[in-house]
């Protein structure tokens, strides 16, 4: 019966992950160098979920399997000006679209609030269950 | 033991149970709400409802006793419903999203706040029993 | 005269007096009577509460405010008839401590 804890448990984690992956790809949307100092973009990362909790055999839950980096094209910006533009004048800024990534925010949130809420049911079922001993 | 096979007990008790199987199923597709390619499931609800009320029917040629009731009426367990079955999830098949999901979080929601009402409310009314029956057997002599 | 024996005995033999729709005396209702009828009563009620839950377990009803009803209805008549059995048992009791 204790079993149900543990399946809200791993999405809320699982989502609490691609929550921060999304902040991540936010916080990085305009990085141009690496931590060297090389001129390196930030690319995109994303969150592979896959249902099942390893080292369950039963597939119940959610994890996230891997973090995979988003190979689509950079963005390119004209700013002839900047250190880091090319010889034609643009700057290759990272594949991290704010409003995708803020659309991807919002949808984690529900998602963790819902698994939130159902983890509630379950202890009220707990304690409805508990009242047939006393 | 003869007395907890009385009236609704047997009838409540596997509707109970029946009752957080379903939760759990609900439970497992609100946790893949996100999950590419996941499509979700459910419990047979409407076929163990109606083998259960088959298992439910009074023997009508006992007499009744003075909590009423059924002495000789079949718990679920032994009334040969296909229990296996009746407990198998069975595949949702909406349509699915662009990312293979088909798990719809509002209704799954609803699902999940009526099947826990049911439960709350069994679980009562279970316990109400057995609080009477306990009642009967310590009532002084 | 006879409203105000309760027979626990044979019945006084009485010459049949002319057949009317409702009785002429009053109906002599025993202690026996009343408590066979809270009995069947309390029984009643039980089996009511019985179909009921049953009903809610199996679905064909959602309305719990009747199912509820319906099992604190039977229970108040289980009591009832619980305390009207203790207060027997203690007239018993006390009749028989009774020194005569």
């Amino acid at each position: 019966m204790l079993d149900a804890l543990d399946i809200s448990a791993s999405a809320l984690a699982a989502q609490r992950k691609r929550t921060e992956v999304i902040a991540n790809n936010i916080a990085n949307a305009h990085t141009t160098r690496d931590a060297a100092g090389r001129l390196n973009p930030y690319r995109r990362q994303d969150v592979v979920f896959r249902v099942g909790v390893p080292g369950k055999a039963v597939a119940t839950g959610v994890h996230v399997e891997k973090v995979v980096t988003d190979p689509s094209p950079f963005r390119l910006e004209h700013d002839p000006g900047n250190p880091d533009a090319n010889a034609e004048g643009f700057v290759q800024m990272p594949n991290v679209n704010p409003v995708v990534e803020m659309v991807n925010m919002i949808d984690a949130t529900r998602a963790y609030e819902l698994n939130v809420t159902a983890m509630d049911a379950t202890k009220g079922l707990f304690s409805a269950a508990l009242r047939i001993l006393a | 033991m003869q007395i907890t096979n009385s009236g609704a007990i047997p009838t409540m008790e596997a509707a109970l149970a029946y009752s957080y199987r379903r939760h759990e199923v609900i439970l497992n597709n609100i946790a893949n709400v996100s999950t590419p390619g996941f499509r979700g499931s459910d419990l047979p609800v409407a076929d163990f409802q109606a083998a259960l009320a088959k298992a439910a029917r009074p023997e009508a040629n006992r007499p009744p006793t003075v909590l009423g009731g059924n002495p000789g009426g079949e718990s679920a367990e032994r009334s040969g419903m296909r229990m296996g079955d009746l407990l198998t999830p069975v595949r949702n098949t909406d349509l699915p999203g662009p990312d293979g999901n088909n798990v719809v979080p509002e209704i799954e929601a609803a699902k999940m706040a009526k099947n826990a009402a049911m439960f709350t409310a069994l679980s009562q009314l279970l316990a109400r029993q057995y609080d009477l029956l306990e009642k009967a057997i310590r009532e002084r002599i | 005269m006879s409203e105000l024996i309760l027979p626990i005995g044979p019945q006084p033999i009485r010459p049949e007096g002319p057949k009317t729709a409702g009785q002429t005396e009053a109906p002599e209702k025993s202690f026996k009577d009343v408590l066979k009828e809270s009995i069947d009563k309390v029984n009643a009620l039980q089996k009511e509460a019985d179909s009921a839950q049953a009903a809610l377990a199996t679905g064909k009803t959602d309305n719990v405010a009747e199912v509820f009803t319906a099992v604190r209805k039977a229970e108040l008549a289980f009591e009832t008839l619980m305390q009207i059995r203790n207060k027997l048992v203690d007239a018993f009791d006390e009749i028989q401590r009774m020194r005569i």
